[in-house]
């Protein structure tokens, strides 16, 4: 280990350091603008200079920018020398000459690294009185705002979007003291991590919009730790609020998940919190005079509950945005058999072959961070980026860094598609039959079986070769499938790609494999349920029959699970009564006869299994809209009140970690559920930890803009170690329970270093979460020499371009359910749509952008709607794309041959004018 | 958009690069000569053909001092603005331009004959002040010199060379 002399001091440094890492390794204070850990060194900012000497003989020394040196074994350098402190504080000077110093009106302010760098080097006079540059800001899109005045040409900017991210669309122009950041003209920022300019920028140029509309200075929010809800990447999130409202997320830094990043979907979803469209009181439809408190609703819940329950007709649905607390909770009100985790019968099944094989299996489940250094990547049948934002970024560093060769099979051109050394465009159907034509080939038997090549088009069978030749190859390679296809296939040929992989290999190999999960807690949700409920269908069958007639729905809208809008409507319709539970209006909310109000994951505390199966804390942040409480209170009341048999433990549970507890005793798959964070009544010298910070302006008044006394008590918290003040422990807790970076002297997100043992690698303690899988030693496993590959119906007879498949096109912005009814992201959604290859747009004599009524035939049944016409030329002739999880394509569910027809155009007027 | 004949002549140029980012300054300055300037469209028209973001085409339009991104005279004065000519008194020739042409630096006259822009050390140090119009360098500048220069000895006086 090499060792360094810093102002006459030795210290031990890590390897392939350089000496400004050396010196913030060894928690010494150094000021920086243009170096990061994950953007590197490129010397431009020269506000890292320190004096280095030859040798101990050497007096004079020489500046150098230390970012730019390695920490060589025996080097000599000095933070201190005054020619050096003197240099730095020059640096700062020279940026300051043209920077507006507006910090009072400036959204950074009490965060900004340029601020916390001006009061390092000691920069407090102004000398310059000449006229300041001023540019022209742009208009950005709904995330980030402009304002180019405050840029120190650091370059961090088009460092992360061009160069770390891939982005295209955000440049630097113009030269010497005219730089500018921006677009080549005004618009909405393209890459769907632009977000993170927010944090990466170390002034007030780029900052939240979001925010803006609500601004609230750092030291004024009230935070605590989460987990990003928007899909299963399980990212983890600082999401912070002031007066009841939430105010924006930020990134909270685990070097195995998220690292420094959140995409924009995780950071601007948020606002759905502060909709208009909450649930804020119970509400019942029964006319019967009683008001609808809590305590009424519960007693009258409690007395259906027990009633269905004792004539056997009572059934539950949970969900995958739901905690496992909730989940666990529900569950022991109806029981094992009669509890649906709340997925789609087709993605269930894909979830759950998913956790046997990684039970079963040497296989990892890959972590973002393995993916970030895989050489070989497979994806089958999954559009990365927008069903897995994070791991898009992952794989972007993965081949820019790691020389990954990749492989995307997905429905058309993407993000990715320009890493990857093979872009096919196949529907889900073909991606499999491609899987499954790489594991022939693996597994040598050289021409895979004609049926396979026949379905797919011309030319694959090389990609294929080369594809299985790199996997073989491969040092660590990864394939990816997604459940958006709606497609088992899709996955089982990915299972199997991995399993021949380790087989042919002799277990040299160690195959990574993971699957994009759409919601925070599916895999957590399926492992609860370990296959033993119903199915969505028998359910619906069971409610037909009469033999359900009392349904309680936890967090969940099941128009967004069922593929059948009527059937389920009237299925709904026909229950003696149906209970939901949720934070949002929805259409299932529409048909219940109870609707409780229930806590976003920002306003409550419990545990999220993630897509790597990595079981992760999160914290109640803010109190609960209106009267919102925590699903699985509102649950364990029930239970309690229905008399259920051996509730009498629930009882006792009155924390989030009881709740914990009593589930992971439970379930073996879930024990070590209790290790990942401690209890809600841990204490650190007896002190809870605040959520405020210790500048909080707020002090303990919270309602200060009217009045200074204290009317409204702080919520009572027994789920979380954390305090609603700016009073408490003020040391550093676990790193499951940071609830912020600061440290004196390090406002801005760059605090974050004060954090880490080595500046961009794990923090202090341990990143928080905890994998629950890992794989075995099981060496073989299932050959599945069979190559079952489970297909779409076949091909309808009829004319041939009237009948095309309909696929599932993702989208960033707009298939995620919560994260649409954020404004900010509204904005960024494009409307509902029918993408077309223009060949097939032709056949159907139909144009780009036109509006057309249509008439979909599936089976025998017929669906009429009217969509805009897309046009993409890489989507395949016989597909048509409708966007997932949008309400319009509700009545559609997974991959199907359709009837395709044009019944008329629909006119496109102006939008009339209101009358006055 | 480009003309089939501009894509054989691109061509050309472009088959003498290794890549297209070797070739990009050629082609804007190919399209600057044939177009005039570069504008928004001609840089549009660039980023397709050399199949490059436009954002970044136009870093390199924005960086350089030759490539003009709005229109421009019929003959540009690009005035030394480095040390060594405004040692030698580049300030009063700039006055001397601007009063003459009734411009300032960066703007184009009325009647659309001259631009006048700064530019960068022509390493004509020894002979400063030094200009450059069109193609042509010019050095050891005074005013009349530069009337000369210009062919503006006959149009009289615009108020001459005060402060
Ligand atoms: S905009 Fe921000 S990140 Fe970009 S160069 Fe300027 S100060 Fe640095
Ligand atoms: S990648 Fe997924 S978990 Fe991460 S911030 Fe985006 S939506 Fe949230
Ligand atoms: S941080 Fe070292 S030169 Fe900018
Ligand atoms: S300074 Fe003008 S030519 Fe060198």
């Amino acid at each position: 280990m090499p060792k360094v002399t810093i102002d006459n001091k030795t210290y031990d440094v890590a390897e392939g350091r350089n000496l400004l890492e050396a010196i913030l390794d060894n928690k010494l204070e150094l000021p920086y603008f243009c170096w990061h850990p994950e953007l590197g060194s490129v010397g431009s900012c020269r506000l890292c200079a320190v004096k280095q000497y030859r040798d101990e003989d050497d007096k004079q020394g020489r500046l150098v920018t230390s970012c730019m040196m390695p920490a060589t074994d025996g080097a000599r350098i000095s933070i201190a020398d005054p020619e050096a402190a003197e240099f730095r504080r020059s640096v700062i000077e020279w940026l300051m000459i043209n920077h507006p110093h507006d910090c009072p009106v400036c959204d950074e302010g009490g965060e900004c690294h340029l601020q916390d760098m001006t009061v390092m080097t000691g920069h407090a006079h102004r000398r310059y009185r000449g006229r300041k540059r001023t540019f022209t800001n742009q208009n950005l899109g709904p995330f980030i705002h402009h304002e180019m005045n405050r840029c120190i040409q650091c370059y961090r900017c088009v460092r992360f979007y061009r160069e770390y991210a891939g982005g295209e669309d955000l440049g630097v122009f113009a030269s010497k003291n005219h730089v500018y950041f921006g677009r080549f003209e005004e618009g909405a920022l393209e890459l769907p991590f632009a977000g993170n300019l927010v944090e990466v920028c170390p002034t007030g140029v780029f900052t939240d919009k979001t925010l803006h509309r609500h601004f609230t200075r750092k030291w004024d929010l009230q935070s605590a730790p989460s987990i990003c809800t928007h899909c299963g990447l399980g990212c983890n999130t600082l999401p912070a609020s002031r007066y009841g409202t939430l105010r924006r997320v930020t990134s909270r830094y685990n070097s195995e998940v998220n690292g420094y990043w959140l995409c924009d979907r995780g950071r601007f979803g948020y606002e759905y919190v502060n909709g208009n469209d909450r649930l804020l009181a119970p509400a019942s439809r029964t006319d019967d005079g009683a008001p609808d408190d809590w305590e009424t609703s519960t007693a009258a819940i409690a007395g259906i509950l027990s009633e269905a329950r004792a004539n056997g007709t009572l059934a539950a649905v949970g969900s995958p945005r739901a905690s496992l607390e909730s989940n666990f909770v529900l569950r022991e009100i109806v029981g094992a058999e009669r509890f649906n985790p709340g997925l789609a019968d087709e993605e269930r099944r894909i979830v759950t072959r998913f956790l046997e094989f990684l039970e079963s299996t040497s296989v990892r489940c890959a972590s973002l961070r393995d993916a970030n250094s895989v050489d070989v990547a497979l994806v089958l049948g999954a559009d990365v980026t927008s069903e897995a934002p994070l791991l898009d970024l992952a794989m972007t560093q993965a081949c820019r860094n790691a020389g990954c060769r990749l492989t995307l099979t997905s429905l058309r051109r993407g993000r990715l598609s320009k890493f990857a050394a093979d872009d096919l465009h196949l529907d889900p159907d073909q991606a499999a039959r491609f899987g499954a034509a790489i594991v022939a080939t693996l597994r040598g038997t050289p021409e895979p079986p004609e049926a396979l090549r026949d379905s797919l088009p011309p030319g694959t069978h090389d990609r294929v070769r080369d594809t299985a030749a790199a996997l073989s190859a491969a040092r660590r390679p990864l394939v990816i499938a997604g459940t958006s296809a709606r497609h088992r296939g899709v996955l089982e040929a990915a299972i199997q790609v991995a399993q021949a992989l380790v087989s042919t290999s002799g277990g040299s190999k160690e195959p990574l494999v993971s699957l994009a999960l759409p919601e925070p807690n599916t895999l957590g949700v399926t492992m609860l349920d370990a296959g033993e409920g119903p199915s969505l269908e028998n359910l619906l069958s069971a409610i037909e029959s009469g033999k359900v007639s009392t349904l309680i729905v936890c967090e969940n809208d099941l128009f967004r699970r069922s593929g059948n809008p009527e059937r389920l409507a009237n299925a709904l319709a026909k229950l003696e009564t149906l209970i939901v539970l949720d934070q949002l209006e929805t259409s299932t909310v529409e048909g219940a006869d109870w609707t409780l109000p229930v806590a976003a994951a920002a306003e409550s505390s419990g545990t999220f299994v993630s897509s790597e199966g990595r079981a992760q804390r999160y914290f109640q942040v803010k109190a609960a809209a209106g009267e919102a409480r925590t699903s699985w209170r509102v649950l364990r009341d029930l239970l309690v009140d229905s008399q259920q048999e051996g509730s009498e433990a629930a009882l006792e549970w009155t924390a989030t970690h009881h709740v914990t507890a009593a589930l992971a005793a439970a379930h073996s798959s879930l024990r070590q559920v209790v290790e990942i964070a401690p209890p809600g009544d841990f204490r650190l010298l007896q002190q809870r930890i605040p959520r405020l910070s210790i500048r909080s302006s707020g002090r303990n008044a919270m309602p200060d803009m009217t009045d200074v006394r204290q009317h409204v008590q702080p919520p009572e918290d027994t789920d979380t170690p954390f305090a609603f003040s700016m009073e408490g422990y003020q040391g550093r807790g676990p790193t499951s329970l940071l609830p912020r970076y600061w440290s004196p002297g390090w406002n801005s997100s760059e605090a974050v270093n004060r954090f880490q043992i080595e500046v961009g690698g794990p923090l202090h303690g341990g990143d928080p979460g905890l994998r629950l899988i890992e794989p075995g030693d099981i060496r073989t496993g299932s050959d599945g020499a069979g190559l079952q590959t489970v297909s779409v119906a076949a091909v309808p007879t009829g004319k041939l371009e009237a009948v095309l498949m309909l696929c599932g096109i993702s989208e960033v912005f707009g298939s995620e359910e919560t994260s649409r009814r954020a404004p900010a992201v509204a904005e960024s959604m494009p409307p509902a749509y029918m993408l077309l290859n223009p060949d097939t747009a032709v056949s159907l004599g139909v144009v780009e952008d036109g509006r057309y009524d249509l008439r979909f035939g599936i089976d025998e049944e017929m669906r009429e709607l009217s969509l805009t016409v897309r046009i993409d030329e890489t989507l395949p002739i016989h597909v048509a794309g409708l966007p997932a999880g949008y309400p319009e394509t509700a009545w559609w569910q997974a991959p199907c041959w359709a009837t395709v027809e044009i019944t008329g155009q629909v006119e496109q007027r102006e939008p009339e004018k209101e009358q006055p | 958009m480009l003309t089939p004949e501009e894509r054989v002549e691109l061509d050309e140029m472009r088959s003498h690069y290794p890549t297209v980012r070797a070739a990009s300054v050629s082609v804007l300055k190919w399209l600057q000569k044939h177009r005039g300037y570069l504008s928004d469209e001609s840089m549009r028209d660039a980023a397709d053909y050399l199949g490059l973001p436009v954002a970044e085409l136009d870093g390199l339009a924005t960086f350089y001092n030759l490539l003009f991104r709005q229109p421009v005279g019929e003959r540009v004065i690009c005035l030394c603005d480095s040390i060594s000519c405004w040692m030698c008194g580049s300030d009063r020739i700039r006055r001397h331009i601007e009063n003459r042409l009734a411009i300032r630096m960066g703007e184009t006259s009325a009647d659309g004959r001259f631009t006048l822009v700064p530019v960068v050390c022509l390493g004509n140090c020894d002979h400063a002040p030094s200009m450059i119009v069109g193609d042509e360098l010019f050095h050891d500048l005074t005013p009349e010199k530069v009337d000369q220069i210009l062919g503006l000895e006959d149009t009289g006086s615009h108020g001459g060379d005060h402060d």
